[in-house]
């Protein structure tokens, strides 16, 4: 029933905003890519045409549309993609309030790679380490408001009555799961799997919700937030493995969404007397449900394997500085996206760009090292700049480490990318 | 008689000379800052015109907001309204840089420009962070007179910070109206780095001038920044917070 409201909603804010649309200003990207995993020996390439647009409804409510098309050679899920509907006021409905509601993308943390604390969007499935990876996200419906205490501190409050989890393909969660149940001696090649998701029991009555203070103190900008919200990948909860009579193993897997809070400090600013460096980081204390996997095997056995026992930490603490165009930035990474409890494991980050005279190049290059295991990514590449609104990037990835390790799995690619912004 | 006339001659041509040299490059800059328009908050839409070391063009459409925050500091709200790839990029400097922020709507967060970082140019422009937060107040030099002709005042001035990007900056202030035409930024080695050129000035009835289209040059670079305002207005009621993150994040300026 409640989803039902709630789509009736989006469909409504979709209408209402729709009916804009013809009158608005609409601006966006059109991305033609294409990759080539050296390894794999296989090319795949895609198109991507962002369309967004700002309907002025009056000088304090806005209508913000964001739409993502995309055509990909290879696992073309979700061709569409709503980024964003939502309605925006600004000193409205009070003063010294600001509010966007409908389907939303909400960005905190302060750091610049995988900041722990920005846990509120879900995140599409992406096969590399490409834009998908790192900046887009899935909208949620929710409603985001904030109240500005002073010049410069504010609260805010982030409420959303339907879960979202991160999208991954079924097949790839399967691939996962298969590997998880090797060492029950269960082949792959001859498993039949049934994945059951249970979403978690989130309503008006009972939504995720979050809050966020921040303000300035002296030389450094600081936040704190808390979320009460669930982990937004699953993670199974039973499996129960038969042995069928033609010798088909049957793994019927019950898989939900752990509660967790989220308690978040972050913060950017400078030292005085440490002239040109911008220390910038964020450290998310987070408190899981307990979450038991319970797998029954073929004789009866139970195994009870923890999957979220305690507390635990993750962190993006980095530090940029930059020079006659060369610009460096240096980050300790405590957990990627997608590492959780013991899982977590510790990273360095490095990023280097220089921009040409005529400010047309920007040749980069990015260095990830994982501290648990010593793999490695380089990603080396350019910008290129031909004219206004166009852009090219050709990068080179290339990992190195045992199977198994952190980053090994990244493998050798070629990636060449086409963007124009209209 | 004849060698009265000429001690009066002598005379007079002494206390000419001591009436042309009488105001002190202070003085001076005194006078420029007087005759510069006063204002407590400053709207400007205008457009950037980027010239590159071959003569191709690219426009870039803003808007502007300045505060005087008294005490020589001023807060800047600077926006790209075009061209695509850009539009929405807003720059917020708090007293004269105190604190700048960058806003990129791409990214949808604010963020903290580091203090090195005030001297990298602005998105392309040859105008630094710094430039734009219009950082650089009369206190910062010692400024001396280097001389003057009919039309001009030529002045020299040396930052006083140490760890300035600029060894000196060179000068020409228009005698009539007391506005800077011309700036030479010198680099610290002495090379010139800067050219700044005002074109075209409005004198408007109380005396004060205000700026209409000026250009930088990065002689290093060959490159050059024009700026063009349409449309300049004075004195526009802005709430008090309006220099702000908050502001910086509105779909709308």
């Amino acid at each position: 029933m409640m989803r039902r409201l709630l789509v009736t909603l989006e469909v409504g804010l979709l209408v209402l905003l729709g009916s804009f649309v013809g009158a608005l200003e609409v601006q966006g990207d059109a991305v033609v890519w294409g990759r080539y995993s050296i390894v794999e020996k296989d090319f795949d390439y895609g198109v991507v045409i962002d369309l967004s647009s700002t309907a002025t409804l009056s000088d304090r409510y806005f209508g913000n549309v964001d739409l993502l098309l995309k055509y990909q050679d290879e696992n073309n899920i979700r061709p569409f993609r709503v980024q964003e509907i939502s309605l925006q006021g600004v000193q409205a409905p009070w003063e010294t309030t600001d509010f966007r509601v409908g389907l939303l993308e909400v960005t905190w943390g302060a750091s610049d790679v995988m900041s722990p604390v920005d846990v509120l969007n879900p995140r599409p499935f992406s096969r590399g380490l490409d834009g998908a990876m790192f900046g887009e996200k899935i909208p949620v419906p929710a409603l985001d408001f904030e109240w500005y205490l002073s010049n410069t501190w504010s609260l805010e409050l982030f409420y959303q009555p339907r879960f979202v989890g991160h999208f991954i393909p079924e097949f790839v969660e399967e691939q996962f799961l298969m590997s998880s149940f090797l060492p029950f001696g269960i082949l792959p090649e001859k498993t039949h799997v049934v994945i059951v998701k249970e979403e978690p029991p989130v309503g008006f009555a009972c939504p995720i919700w979050a809050l966020r203070a921040r303000g300035s103190l002296g030389s450094f900008d600081v936040a704190l937030s808390y979320v009460n919200g669930y982990f937004l990948s699953a993670y199974p909860r039973e499996t129960v493995i038969s042995l069928l009579p033609e010798g088909i193993w049957d793994v019927q897997v019950r898989s939900g969404y752990p509660k967790r809070s989220v308690l978040g400090f972050e913060f950017q600013g400078t030292l005085p007397g440490v002239e040109g460096l911008t220390l910038r980081g964020d450290v998310a204390w987070i408190i899981p449900e307990q979450w038991i996997h319970t797998v029954v095997l073929p004789h009866g056995e139970r195994i009870s394997i923890p999957v979220f026992d305690v507390p635990y930490w993750k962190a993006s603490l980095g530090m940029d500085y930059s020079w006659n165009s060369t610009y460096v930035s240096v980050a300790y990474l405590l957990g990627n996206l997608w590492e959780e409890g013991e899982n977590v494991s510790p990273y360095g980050y490095v990023h280097v760009d220089w921009q040409s005279k005529d400010k047309k190049w920007k040749p980069f290059a990015n260095w990830v090292v994982s501290f648990e295991d010593g793999s490695t990514v380089w990603i080396l590449g350019t910008e290129y700049k031909p004219k206004d609104n166009w852009n090219v990037t050709l990068r080179y990835t290339v990992s190195q480490g045992a199977l198994g390790s952190k980053l090994g799995n990244v493998g050798e690619e070629v990636y060449l990318e086409v963007k124009y912004s209209f | 008689m004849k060698r009265f006339l000429a001690a009066l001659l002598i005379f007079v041509l002494f206390f000419m000379g001591r009436l042309v040299f009488a105001l002190t490059a202070q003085e001076i800059l005194d006078e420029v800052e007087a005759r510069r328009t006063q204002f407590t908050t400053q709207k400007t839409v205008g457009k950037l015109v980027l010239v590159d070391a071959s003569g191709k063009e690219e426009t870039r459409e803003m808007v502007m907001y300045l505060k005087d925050e008294g005490d020589d500091k001023t807060s800047v709200i600077f926006r790209f309204l075009s061209p695509a790839d850009v539009k929405g990029v807003t720059l917020l400097s708090l007293r004269s840089g105190e604190k700048i922020y960058l806003y990129m709507p791409a990214y949808k967060k604010v963020r903290l420009i580091a203090g090195s970082s005030k001297s990298e140019k602005f998105m392309g422009t040859d105008f630094s962070y710094d430039d734009l937060s219009a950082g650089y107040g009369k206190e910062d030099y010692d400024s001396t007179l280097q001389g003057e002709d009919e039309a001009n005042y030529y002045l020299e001035l040396v930052p006083k910070k140490l760890d300035s990007k600029y060894g000196k900056l060179v000068m020409v202030v228009d005698k009539e109206r007391f506005y800077f035409k011309k700036i030479d930024f010198f680099d610290t080695a002495g090379n010139l780095w800067k050219t700044l050129e005002v074109h075209e000035v409005r004198e408007k009835e109380d005396g004060s001038i205000q700026i209409l289209k000026l250009s930088l040059k990065d002689v290093k670079e060959n490159h050059v920044t024009r700026m063009e305002a349409n449309s300049i207005e004075e004195n526009i009621p802005l709430p008090d917070d309006f220099f702000s993150v908050r502001t910086i994040q509105r779909p709308t300026l």
